[in-house]
């Protein structure tokens, strides 16, 4: 026993004892390994209606054994698009495959517009927020490119602070692409003053493509820091996207937040990441956020409390701002 | 298979039972000529080790691949023990740069970890002669990992505990020089003093093995300061897998003392969990010091 423990120590008995290295560039591994790992993880089967069954049949059909890594790509990657879900990509060294659902819809930001007539002149940028006085400095218009941008209290203190005494807020949450949940709390936090639940978390955690656990409520937590408590305009669009999706589905828990512009893009679910054999990388929704009645609405988009388009043939006037600054004044 | 696993497993564990049970028995039974120690009189040792090796894991909840790369690892340790009795008690950091890059997709994984052991053996005196001394007993080791793979986005940032009862048997070789010789190699001529020197051979069997591992990826509650309680919330305690390790050691006692031991470890585990099997195995190379404190 002790010669045989003494040669497995020092011959990697690891490759005796662990199965054996899933490593694969085979076509037919690669796609099923996809495929089944989506189908026992992602979370939006059901209220996205995909028939996720048809859909291997008919790119399972696409294969070939000797296919190119490009044909495999194209493959795979069209068949996560059939998600409709912007959570959902395959990562390669040459490509990354994106269903992009802001281009399906009408374009609702224009940065130029808003740095041209809105924030300049006396454009001010604290950390991830760039912000200025609109409006007769009757409002204070702050733009939040990416949740990914992380919020420091300092920061935050500075910008609300500064607009303390307006009538109210617009946060420009437009073309956010999402980022991290703790901003979305972090931010969230500045502008309640109780502890509140503003929307539920689950997670798939079953086999069959409608189980899941537990709700989770997700809260909005009073800041110890400066607070904003006055009316805050929240602006989206399509491309709102993940936490900023969060973002604006929590605002419906709360009265003085209101959404202006139009639906948000979605994606209010976690993407997981994982790796293929073949050393590629995925990622896809593996939790549904709901709101207070525990619809699930939000991953189609979270719809704006007051509808807005931006008329993009007047490049001086941006119509959700203007929207929004009636609503306040 | 899974029953050969089990039968397997069922034999191990009635074997080192076996060795436990009988060398307490025969510890009573040993040569009483011994110079017989208290707790208090007992060598005592402190260890400071440093070592270095390669380490691989797999974490089939996020990719079937093996990631491999070197390890550099922190020992300390408070070790007692004489010819019948052996405590071992020590804390090891480790930390691991590993890498995939299985058809030109470089991604790398940070590794960190880190472990207590303890072990208490007892001699089996008809396993042991004046040359060699074989003991046995149980070990607890708990080993908490913690792992970043900034390829798998919300994935990233893994973590578990691997906690294990193993039985332990260790076979000590005295290979001291006890009288001064002359070693003659073709017109080099050197007086070789007396030295104390020790060799062994120790393997580590997991009997129970736990592991405390994410089920599912958890979900943020909006309260920072909750954030330890939410990452833990979808952990899960499960009593599966197996767990092995080797140690060789040699140790080279100073006449004051004290002594140097270079040691190889292999250590390896699979811990099922509840879901998928997270693997992992190390080589290690150690130098360490020991200090004789008593």
């Amino acid at each position: 026993m002790l010669l045989l423990a003494g040669i497995c120590a020092f011959t990697s008995c690891e490759k005796i004892v662990f199965k054996k290295d899933k490593a694969s560039k085979d076509v037919y591994t690669n796609f099923d390994y996809l495929w089944n790992e989506v189908d026992q993880k992602y979370a939006y089967f059901e209220i996205k209606q995909v028939n996720w069954d048809e859909i291997k049949i008919r790119y399972r059909a696409q294969l070939y054994a000797d296919m190119s890594d490009d044909s495999l790509f194209n493959v795979l990657g069209n068949m996560l698009k059939e998600l409709k879900d912007d959570h959902t990509n395959l990562y390669s060294p040459f490509n990354v495959s994106v269903y992009q659902v802001d281009l399906k819809h009408p374009q609702n930001y224009d940065s130029r517009i808003v740095r041209e007539f809105y924030l300049n002149p006396g454009i001010t940028i604290t950390g991830g927020f760039t912000h200025n006085f609109i409006a007769n400095k009757q409002v204070g218009y702050i733009r939040y490119e990416s949740f990914m941008n992380d919020i420091k209290d300092d920061e935050l203190d500075y910008v609300l602070n500064k607009y303390a005494d307006t009538k109210g807020l617009i946060l420009d949450l437009r073309s956010n692409g999402g980022g991290t949940l703790t901003n979305v709390s972090k931010l969230l936090g500045r502008f309640v003053n109780e502890k509140t639940i503003v929307l539920y978390n689950r997670i798939r955690d079953g086999k069959g493509r409608n189980d899941f656990g537990d709700y989770k409520p997700f809260y909005a937590i009073p800041s110890e820091n400066i607070k904003y408590l006055k009316p805050v305009m929240v602006l989206i669009d399509r491309g709102s996207y993940s936490a900023t999706n969060d973002f604006s589905l929590a605002t419906k828990a709360l009265a003085n937040l209101v959404l202006v512009g139009d639906t948000t893009g979605g994606g209010g679910g976690l993407p997981n990441g994982g790796q293929l054999p073949n050393g590629w990388t995925y990622r896809f929704s593996i939790s549904q956020s709901a709101d207070l009645n525990k619809n699930n609405f939000a991953e189609e988009g979270v719809p704006a409390d007051i509808p807005a388009q931006l008329n993009l043939q007047d490049r001086t006037h941006d119509a959700i701002i203007e929207r929004a600054v009636l609503e306040l004044l | 298979m899974v029953h050969f696993k089990k039968l397997v497993g069922r034999i191990l564990f009635l074997f080192f039972f076996n060795i436990v049970t009988a060398s307490y028995l025969c510890n009573a039974q040993c040569d009483s000529s011994e110079q017989v120690y208290t707790r208090k009189t007992r060598p005592a040792y402190t260890i400071i080790g440093a070592g270095a090796g390669r380490l691989l894991f797999r974490d089939f909840e996020t990719s079937p691949l093996f990631y491999k790369g070197f390890k550099g690892s922190l020992f300390l340790g408070r070790l007692r023990l004489d010819k019948k009795t052996e405590a071992l008690f020590d804390f090891n950091s480790m930390a691991a740069a590993t890498s995939n890059n299985f058809n030109n997709t470089f991604n790398r994984a940070s590794y960190f970890s880190t472990e207590l052991y303890y072990h208490r053996l007892y001699r089996i005196c008809k396993l042991s002669t004046n040359q060699y001394n074989t003991k046995a007993g149980a070990a607890i080791v708990s080993t908490t990992n913690l792992r970043i793979n900034e390829a798998f986005g919300n994935d990233a940032v893994k973590g578990e505990n691997i906690t294990n009862i193993m039985g332990v048997i260790k076979v000590s070789r005295d290979i001291s020089r006890t009288s001064e010789k002359t070693m003659k190699l073709f017109f080099i001529k050197k007086k070789l003093k007396i030295k104390k020197r020790a060799l062994s051979y120790q393997l580590n069997i997991g009997l129970i093995n736990l592991n405390y591992r994410s089920v599912y990826p958890f979900l943020y509650s909006g309260d920072s300061k909750g954030i330890v309680r939410d990452l833990m919330n979808d952990y899960a305690l499960s009593m599966n897998g197996y767990r092995l390790g080797s140690h060789i050691n040699y140790v080279k006692y100073l006449p004051n003392g004290n002594g140097i031991q270079y040691s190889y470890y292999w250590d390896i585990y699979n811990a099922p969990g509840k879901q998928k099997a997270f693997q992992m195995a190390s080589h290690t190379f150690q130098i360490s010091l020991l200090f004789n404190t008593k």
